[in-house]
């Protein structure tokens, strides 16, 4: 079994704040040996990328990220998620008057 | 009371992906742009992870130096090679960043058994957003 793993960034807003956010994804899988690989990178780049363009905010804020794996799951079926990591940089906060 | 060491080493090497029991059209639409005539390279990095009990008289789990001539003994076989013509394995595995990572483990895992240690796993970065970990089992 192998690990492919990707790594993407997008911006959310947090409390009115847009906030930078690096995600790393990797899937398992056994290596098909006619294609090299158990699934394209690019096909699991773009997919990744079209999921979460398509989630809420509250998805990436929550603690748990667990509909994110869900929904990753659901994608990626039948290989395994092996790890979702969420990490927000640049995070402040704002006083608002 | 064991602990793990991370190595890192860069080499670079050209590949293209092609399975030449397939016809050019369906290579073209599985591989993309990594089916071309003359290939393309990377600058890959290699993490090596070695697990092994601290020595009490050394303090180390295994000699750097020894880490590091292992290493070099694999990435010299890769390095600046194009990978499809120059290594007999690549002529029956695609050079996948998947299966490239398991060769180098391979390789590793040999060398590293002279010197009592495990290797616990490699993680092959094709670039910052894109890498492979394989250990073995």
């Amino acid at each position: 079994m192998v690990k492919l793993c990707t790594k993407l960034t997008t911006s959310r807003t947090l409390n009115h704040v847009p906030t930078r956010i690096e995600l790393v994804v990797c899937l398992e899988g056994e290596t098909e040996p006619s294609y090299g690989w158990f699934i394209s990178p690019n096909h699991f780049k773009s997919k990744l990328e079209q999921t979460v363009s398509e989630l809420s905010d509250e998805c990436f804020f929550s603690k748990n990220h667990l509909k994110l794996v869900e929904l990753l799951r659901k994608d990626f079926e039948p290989h395994k998620i092996q790890k979702v990591e969420i990490k927000l940089m640049d995070q402040k906060s704002v006083y608002e008057v | 009371m064991k602990a793990t060491l991370v190595r890192t080493a860069r080499f670079s090497c050209g590949h293209k992906y092609e399975n030449p029991n397939w016809s050019e059209e369906k290579n073209k639409n599985e591989f993309g742009l990594c089916y071309s005539e003359h290939g393309h390279g990377h600058n890959y990095k290699l993490d090596v992870s070695i697990k092994a009990p601290i020595s009490p008289e050394t303090g180390m789990t295994i000699n750097l130096m020894h880490v590091d001539q292992c290493i070099e003994e694999v990435t010299d076989l890769l390095d600046h090679k194009f990978l499809n013509t120059d290594l007999d394995y690549f002529k029956k595995h695609i050079p996948t960043t998947e299966n490239i990572a398991v060769f180098i483990y391979n390789k590793l895992q040999e060398l590293f058994k002279k010197h009592q240690v495990e290797l616990s796993k490699v993680t092959l970065y094709e670039n910052d957003d894109l890498w492979v970990e394989y250990a073995h089992g």
